[in-house]
Order: C-alpha cells, then sequence, then structure tokens
C-alpha cells in the first residue's frame, strides 16, 4: 500500500495511520513533556518529519518503531536546543482550560516525579514502562547502545525510587 | 525479569497517563502540500532575505526579526484579505527581456489570476502560508525576477517588514499552471482568528503585485524563509 512513489494514495495511508495513532503518540509525548500543549507540538513536529520519509516508514516491517525513535529524537533534540531557540512571549494569548479529569494530583505527582528525571532517562522510562518494548527495541528509539540503553533506565529507576512524587503515588495506589 | 518496582511504575504510567483531549485533534500535517514528500521531486528555489554578505546579514536579520516580531504583536493581527493590483498595466508595456528558455513569451500582466488565500498552517512552532499565482491562459509564459515582501502592518499602515529579493532566474509558468509560493515562519504562542489587521505578504511577479494577509492574531510570527514552485 506504501508504494515507492508518494501520492494521494500514500497520503491517505498517513492520514490514515496518524488517526490511528494519534492519542497513543501524545500520551507518550504527554508523558515525555508534562503537558498538553508540549505533547502536541512534540508529535506534530515527529509527525511532519515522518512524513518526509513516508513511504520508507509505511514500507519498514515495523512503522511504530521508526515513528517512535522520530518522536523520542525530536524529544530529546528539542531538550538540547530548548535554552538557545525557545523565545517566551510576553502575551500568554492561551486561555486556559479546566482539567475536566478527577486525577489531577495524580497527573502532576507522575509529572513531577518524571521532570526529576534526565531527558534521555525520561525517554527511556516511557519506551521501556509505557511503550513496553525491549531493552534492545528501546536502544533502538533512543538511538544508542543496549548497555546504555540499560544504564539510563537502571539510573532513572534509582532516581524515580527516590521520588517523594513517586512514592507517594505508589502509596496512594496501592 | 522484571521488578515489583517496575511492574507497578508500568502499571501507573498506564493507568495514570490521561487520554488526550478532545480538543486535541490528529493534525494537519497529511494535507499540506509543502510537507509531501512527492514535492521533494519538484524543484524548489528558495529567495533568501534581503541584505548584504553572510556574517553581516545574520546580525541585521536578527535585529529586524525583532522589531518587526515586536511590531507584529503590537500590531496583534494578521487578517485574511486578498487584493491584487494585477492586471492594469497594457500588454504593451513589457521591456524586451533575454531569456534561457525562448519558446515561451514574456507573462501579460492581465494573465494572472491569484491563488486562495493562505490559512496559516501550523506544526509546532512551524508555521507555513501558501499563495500563488495562476496562469490563466492556456499558454505558457515567462516572468523574470519574482520578489516577496512581508509586512506588518497596523491598519494599513506599514510598521515594518522583510524583503526577499528576486530570484536570478526567470520563472515558467505553464499553461493554467502556477507559482506557488510558501512562507515559512516561526510561531510563538497560540494564535486565534480575527478579521482585520496587518500582518500581509505581498509579492511582486513582474508588474504585477498581490498582497495576502493571514486571519489570525495573538501569535508572533518570524519569517525564516520563502520559497517558490511551479506547478502544473
Amino acid at each position: 500500500m506504501c508504494g515507492e512513489v508518494p501520492s494521494d494514495v500514500s497520503q491517505r495511508d498517513f492520514e490514515s495511520y496518524v488517526a490511528a495513532r494519534w492519542r497513543p503518540l501524545l500520551r507518550a509525548a504527554w508523558l515525555l513533556t508534562g503537558n498538553w500543549a508540549a505533547a502536541e507540538d512534540l508529535v506534530q513536529a515527529a509527525l511532519a518529519r515522518v512524513w518526509t520519509s513516508w513511504p520508507r516508514v509505511c514500507a519498514a516491517d515495523e512503522p511504530d518503531a521508526y515513528v517512535r525513535r522520530m518522536l523520542t529524537n525530536q524529544f530529546l533534540g528539542q531538550q538540547r536546543r530548548r535554552s538557545s531557540t525557545e523565545l517566551p512571549s510576553a502575551v500568554l494569548p492561551d486561555s486556559l482550560t479546566p482539567d475536566a479529569t478527577v486525577h489531577v494530583d495524580q497527573r502532576l505527582a507522575l509529572t513531577r516525579a518524571l521532570d526529576e528525571l534526565a531527558p534521555q532517562q525520561r525517554a527511556a522510562v516511557v519506551l521501556r514502562y509505557f511503550e513496553d518494548l525491549s531493552l534492545e527495541q528501546t536502544a533502538t528509539a533512543l538511538g544508542c547502545s543496549v548497555g546504555t540503553a540499560k544504564s539510563q533506565t537502571s539510573r532513572a529507576l534509582a532516581k524515580l525510587r527516590c521520588s517523594v512524587h513517586l512514592d507517594a503515588l505508589l502509596q496512594e495506589h496501592h | 525479569m522484571p521488578t515489583d518496582f517496575e511492574r507497578e511504575l508500568s502499571e501507573l504510567l498506564h493507568t495514570v497517563t490521561p487520554e488526550p483531549p478532545d480538543h486535541l485533534a490528529p493534525p494537519r500535517v497529511a494535507t499540506l502540500p509543502d510537507a509531501s514528500p512527492a514535492d521533494a521531486e519538484a524543484t524548489v528555489i528558495e529567495l533568501v532575505p534581503a541584505t548584504g554578505h553572510a556574517p553581516r546579514r545574520r546580525h541585521r536579520w536578527s535585529v529586524l526579526v525583532a522589531a518587526a516580531a515586536v511590531a507584529a504583536l503590537a500590531a496583534g493581527v494578521i487578517a485574511l484579505i486578498q487584493t491584487s493590483n494585477s492586471g492594469h498595466h497594457p500588454p504593451g508595456n513589457h521591456s524586451p527581456t533575454t531569456t534561457n528558455t525562448p519558446t515561451a513569451p514574456l507573462c501579460r500582466e492581465n494573465q494572472f489570476a491569484m491563488g486562495d488565500g493562505p490559512p496559516l498552517a501550523r506544526h509546532g512552532r512551524a508555521g507555513i502560508a501558501h499563495f500563488s499565482y495562476l496562469n490563466s491562459w492556456a499558454t505558457p509564459c515567462e516572468r523574470r525576477a519574482p520578489a516577496v515582501w512581508i509586512t506588518v502592518a497596523i491598519g494599513a499602515e506599514p510598521t515594518g517588514g522583510w524583503h526577499f529579493p528576486a530570484n536570478a532566474e526567470p520563472v515558467q509558468i505553464p499553461g493554467h499552471g502556477q507559482v506557488v509560493f510558501t512562507a515559512h515562519f516561526r510561531v510563538t504562542g497560540r494564535c486565534h482568528t480575527v478579521r482585520d489587521g496587518g500582518f500581509s505578504i505581498n509579492v511582486k511577479l513582474g508588474a504585477t503585485t498581490g498582497s495576502w494577509s493571514l486571519g489570525v492574531a495573538g501569535c508572533r510570527l518570524t519569517p525564516l524563509r520563502v520559497t517558490q514552485q511551479v506547478r502544473h
């Protein structure tokens, strides 16, 4: 269905893929960024890059793995560039929307615990324990060796074990 | 084997991570012709910002960007307006000009029609607006030196802007084809739609000038580059 030559058909394939995977990608991006606005930006930026390589992605054995890698790269790249490229605006045009959910405290605790991690550690945790990837798949998504993925995950777990936010959350969860 | 802590963490991530709110609909990335891989095959000519040599240009560019971005914020609006001054020049008014492709005559001013105005499409912090000139005749023709101005205005009063100077190569436009310009912006903040105001894109194609404006406000737009393509 992908074809080597991009076409209207492949565009429709892409649109279908985005429609199907948008919400799971957004949830993973929320874990990486901690808020919906940044998560949306992250997923959009990653998908824009996916689109430019769509015939290759679509023809891959695991398109999801490819997309996950682009999402992770985008996230890690943004973390590296953020200090030099982000321009805070004096005007805040966004209007606040009430969180209609009832688990705000839990989510806040979770994002605070994740905020304590370095970007690569955070990405490793999301890939391993939210996306449920193996160490090998995590290493592929992170673009590093299995050993590095393992050490990043271990360090992240060590930090999370000491996190007061996560500790409270786990106790509440039991 | 995962430890208890890993299992609990995994369960927590799955249960606490919220579902995206309904208003976060899938993006429009798939429908943007600019992002289409098919376009990678087409010839894209990039018009660079006007100014001098590279090191100095960068400095002056940043100053211009800052000044005009402030002006854009002050203006606060980017409205969707279409005006055109095209078609008011007599056909015989063209000066003779050399061309690399002698088969196509010079375009007449009254054979252009402006394409649809560009809604600003946004991918995260990247914004794109397309605007085009259609060759309404069946015969191909050639245009020299298209140039683009992106201006900021409060009402009708221009307050600053950017000039992307003319491409040196002549542009051949097939019969019923079009020249599509794509302006790439950096977008900061969340845009909302407004009807009037003034962040406009002016394109001068020979003696034809078109002006488009984008109907958004509340965000800061910084033009980065303009590309042009000819489509059949």
